[in-house]
């Protein structure tokens, strides 16, 4: 059976406000996803109910993985199902070493450690020993957080991954980095849901389904060439549904 | 009757005519001294036997060839490798051998540690039995850590061994301490009183490692004399507290540039009574001390943590750090930093932070398919891991593994 998520008209509270008031959408391994919209429009916090996060409380809708109703299964279940969801701002955290980090989540998941993947998989993604020593996440920069989510997801090669803005703050070197990172993730089987403000990395990645979320709803979907389009009017007018037409001629 | 030299058995007399007219330790839970028995038979063992080798375990002791050991269980001192180490230059002897056969202890008796402080350290003193005295001779370093274990395997009773540590002029060593009671012993004490010489330049690094079940209460005593230029570098892990436990190792920095690192990490569960920290004195010129603790209490434990320096010397300066989480919904952790400046030139700094477990940090770890547990245990880990470096390396790799202790099976 081919790796699937569907999330079906999810609807999503934080703190007594309806945050995503319809969602839908479908992941398949080994493609590549985007999930574009402007702020404040709901990306995070899909993103971070399908993780199962409990300040996310889904009021409506489900979350399907491989066939499994995971809709109210704890986070730590579905992480182990195989989903991995990275953080846009990820936490410091004082005293734990991001090799000692590492060596955990890959004891986790394989029930061995193998340093040596290790320290491979964090040079080719520009961090070298010297990160591995320090603690996780505590004085580094932006790019090299934004790294360091993308080398879980290489050391975890999950099912299905979330990323939520990989590429924001990160400059050209690292964003190369990152997006040929995950195009290899991607042709392991891995499928991929990427959260982005920019065309930058999703030239790299060319997805095979662009969605488009705004007013807490997943508004609509289509191809590249949907991007085109926001370039062109900007998402006030596609979510008006001015541009509809436009999309749908040029999507599926 | 013991037979005891004669300076000494008037040095008890006297500590005996004083404990009644002592007040009371100041810090700590009560204890009730007379319903503890410090003379009665008790059984001996050796380290074949299960109690010996299950403490051993869970202290994380590694028994090695070449490595000294000495167990005391109960009153009993057995020593291992003791020909080796005084081949080395090191004099290791049980205490109450020592004292009839060498003169010169009456000079280290007392000299560091206030036996009239309180009912408890008079107590102690009129009818200590067991300890070691360890003598380091010029010049001599040895870097395979000296390993001591002391048991308590009996209830309603006060096991109060006396230790000198003399490490003369230029000498290295390292120590591990471990300090337990089987699970199960009910009502009892155990109240190590440990004096340390550390002579001109010389380094004494020690670890303790502390284990005691829900009825013993532990009183370590300890104070640490530094020379010119000497170093003492002292870490205690607390695993397990006992139903009480305090402790305030002094660092009494006598000569010039001297310095002590002296760090404390406390877990406490259950209804603990915790009392614990440094203390150090800056007398000589250039002093330095670096005094840390950390305390995580969990259930309904209580922590007071203490950490004081009073600095004298010229140009010295101390660092103090005291902090807690807290992971109890009862739970309670006090910190008391107190700088205590009487003279110019002296500079005294200190840091205290009581906080939670930080929910962002949290989620993230159980967002890698941790359980909240484990990802709780791998914080304290962390959070607890500071108050353990600048051990060197056989000592670290100790204290790696009781840290991976805590990490894994959340103690």
């Amino acid at each position: 059976m081919n790796t699937f998520l569907r999330v079906e008209n999810l609807h999503i509270r934080v703190e007594n406000k309806l945050v995503v008031k319809g969602a839908t959408l479908n992941i398949e391994g080994g493609k590549v996803y985007a999930l574009i919209g402007p702020n404040a429009s709901g990306k995070t916090s899909l993103a971070m109910a399908i993780l199962g996060h409990p300040e996310y409380e889904v009021v409506k809708g489900r979350i399907i993985f491989e066939g499994e109703d995971i809709t109210n299964l704890p986070m730590p279940e579905r992480v182990r199902r195989g989903l991995y969801v990275s953080f846009q701002n990820p936490p410091e955290i004082k005293g734990v070493k991001l090799g000692y980090f590492l060596e955990r989540l890959m004891k986790r998941r394989y029930g061995k450690v193998d340093k040596n993947i290790i320290l491979r998989y964090s040079e080719e993604l520009g961090l070298g020993r010297e990160h591995l020593e320090r603690d996780l996440n505590v004085g580094f920069s932006g790019g090299e957080r934004k790294r360091v989510e993308v080398l879980q997801l290489l050391l975890l090669k999950p099912k299905i991954a979330i990323l939520d803005e990989p590429d924001s703050g990160v400059d050209i070197e690292s964003l190369k980095v990152i997006a040929s990172t995950i195009k290899d993730v991607v042709e392991e089987g891995t499928g991929v849901l990427v959260i982005t403000h920019y065309r930058n990395i999703l030239s790299y990645l060319k997805p095979s389904l662009v969605y488009v979320m705004g007013e807490a709803e997943i508004k609509m979907c289509g191809n590249v060439e949907i991007l085109d389009l926001v370039e062109r009017c900007g998402y006030s007018c596609i979510l008006k549904g001015v541009c509809e037409r436009d999309a749908n001629e040029g999507g599926a | 009757m013991r037979e005891e030299p004669e300076w000494l058995r008037k040095f008890r007399e006297r500590a005996l005519s004083l404990i009644d007219k002592l007040p009371e330790p100041k810090y700590g839970a009560r204890i009730d001294l007379e319903a503890l028995s410090v003379e009665r038979e008790l059984r001996e063992y050796d380290e074949s036997s299960p109690v010996v080798s299950k403490a051993l375990k869970r202290l994380h002791f590694t028994m090695k060839e070449e490595r000294p050991f000495l167990l005391q269980v109960n009153d009993f001192l057995r020593k291992k490798y003791a020909e080796r180490l005084s081949q080395l230059g090191i004099l290791a002897e049980d205490i109450d051998t020592a004292v009839r056969k060498y003169e010169w202890l009456k000079d280290y008796w007392f000299k560091a540690f206030p036996m009239a402080l309180n009912k408890l350290t008079a107590f102690h003193a009129a009818y200590s039995r067991g300890g070691f005295v360890l003598r380091v001779k010029e010049g001599v370093k040895l870097k395979e850590p000296i390993q001591m274990c002391f048991i308590v395997s009996s209830s309603s009773y006060a096991q109060l061994p006396h230790n000198i540590i003399i490490a003369e002029p230029y000498s290295e060593v390292h120590i591990l301490t471990g300090c337990i009671a089987p699970r199960g012993t009910r009502y009892s004490l155990h109240s190590g009183l440990t004096e340390v010489y550390v002579g001109e330049g010389a380094r004494v690094f020690s670890i303790m490692i502390e284990i005691w079940p829900e009825y013993v209460h532990a009183r370590p005593l300890k104070a640490v004399k530094v020379d010119k230029g000497g170093t003492y570098i002292g870490s205690v892990i607390v695993l397990e507290p006992g139903a009480s436990y305090q402790a305030f190792p002094t660092a009494i920095l006598m000569g010039d540039m001297s310095s002590v690192t002296a760090k404390t990490v406390v877990t406490a569960r259950g209804n603990s009574e915790v009392d614990v920290g440094e203390a150090a004195f800056l007398l000589g010129r250039e002093c330095r001390a670096i005094l840390v603790t950390r305390a995580v209490a969990f259930d309904s434990a209580t922590v007071k943590e203490r950490i004081r320096a009073r600095g004298r010397g010229w140009r010295s300066k101390a660092y103090l750090e005291c902090s807690g989480l807290i992971l109890g919904d009862r739970a309670k952790i006090f910190a008391v930093p107190e700088l205590e400046a009487i003279s110019k030139d002296v500079e005294l700094y200190h840091e205290s932070s009581i906080g939670r477990v930080g929910e962002n940090e949290l989620m993230y770890l159980m967002s890698r398919g941790f359980e909240e547990d484990e990802a709780i245990s791998m914080m304290i880990r962390g959070f607890l891991d500071p108050g353990l470096s600048d051990l060197p390396a056989p000592l670290r790799i100790q204290v790696e593994s009781i840290l991976e202790r805590v990490a894994i099976e959340g103690l």
